[in-house]
């Protein structure tokens, strides 16, 4: 069951997380300019899912994605204009990790795994990646309830 | 030891200024360690700053301004006994209270420098307008020492003057320094700032 953030801060209301970690493969090996425009698209794309399902805002979006010797940091708040990527070329790879994190103003748990998901979907489709391996999937705020009981 | 907070709202540059001032500090001699709360289990931020070769320890499962307190007193702790930092950067999530975390390390007897909290003229009219979130952004600048509004590239001067003018109704106490690490504005000014107050304290 979903949880919000502000269960134990009146602060926080109306903000809520979602974050998980995949490794991705594809058939062809992937160079850093590929990865650069996937991630980009995907930034893009979990915002605006997020602000289709309701969101009022964006609060931060980001990824870390690593291959080979190579990472890349990814982050929007919202505006397509605002993505920003960095980060180190490293050699051409046949799959990498990738983290995202996904805060976001007016929208629910739920809501917001949806659009992270449904985008990482949709991008990776689109990009001609063919495999999607979870390896961590956590409802943040759930974890630290827990732990805090 | 000290302790020096840089907080403020989500995306707001926090660890783009972290960055920069670790770097800045290191080159003046001083042994900077860095710790990271994050919303989300998994780090992004500790990552990139460990990649671009600061030391980096990570506290998860919540904000530490509230909810995993005790582990950022025994990171703290942890970090005086083992790596001996001259200074120690916090970044707290975005969502956290700089006078909780503030309220906390006092308990333990570390010395706080200064509390930064950066905030995003680019996005101000969201910032200050938007019910909770106005009330959260509120309790996070009356915390500040200094208020560096960040992204001043961004904004017309009228933007940023509004912005100075809002934070200062604020905060009338806070030192107030414009920013914008794409052109490298104030990044030098909060060092000094830093500098300065860490030779008196």
């Amino acid at each position: 069951m979903s949880k919000h953030v502000n269960t134990r801060n009146p602060l926080h209301a109306e903000i809520n997380a979602y974050s998980c970690a995949v490794i991705l493969s594809s058939e062809n090996l992937i160079h850093d300019a590929d990865l650069r425009k996937y991630a980009a698209k995907l930034m893009t794309s979990i915002s605006d899912e997020c602000m289709k399902r309701g969101a009022r805002d964006v609060g931060h979006i980001k990824a870390y994605i690593e291959y080979d010797t190579g990472f890349l940091f990814a982050d929007t708040l919202g505006d397509p204009s605002d993505v920003t990527i960095e980060g180190r070329s490293g050699s051409p790879s046949y799959s990498f990790r990738i983290v995202i994190n996904s805060v976001i103003y007016g929208l629910d748990e739920d809501g917001i795994k949806n659009a992270t998901e449904g985008a990482l979907q949709k991008v990776s489709e689109s990009s001609g990646i063919i495999s999607v391996h979870e390896t961590k999937k956590t409802t943040p705020i759930q974890v630290s309830d827990r732990r805090t009981k | 030891m000290k302790l020096l907070q840089i907080a403020g709202y989500l995306g707001s540059g926090k660890t783009t200024l972290i960055i920069e001032l670790a770097r800045s500090l290191s080159e003046a001699g001083n042994k900077v360690a860095i710790l990271v709360n994050e919303i989300g289990e998994i780090p992004v931020d500790g990552r990139v700053m460990q990649d671009y070769g600061l030391t980096v320890k990570d506290i998860g499962g919540g904000c530490i301004c509230c909810q995993v307190v005790g582990s950022m007193i025994g990171t703290l702790k942890k970090l005086a006994e083992s790596q001996k930092p001259d200074i120690v950067i916090v970044e707290p999530t975005g969502l956290a209270v700089p006078g909780s975390i503030s309220d906390a390390v006092k308990r333990i007897n570390i010395e706080q420098l200064l509390i930064i909290v950066l905030f995003d003229t680019s996005r101000q009219e969201k910032l200050l307008n938007y019910d909770s979130l106005k009330r959260l952004i509120s309790t996070q600048l009356k915390d500040a020492d200094i208020i560096a509004l960040s992204k001043v590239d961004l904004g017309s001067e009228d933007i940023v003057e509004h912005a100075l003018q809002a934070v200062s109704r604020i905060n009338p106490r806070a030192r107030i320094i414009k920013l914008s690490s794409k052109r490298g504005d104030g990044i030098l000014e909060i060092v000094k700032t830093i500098q300065e107050i860490s030779v008196k304290a």
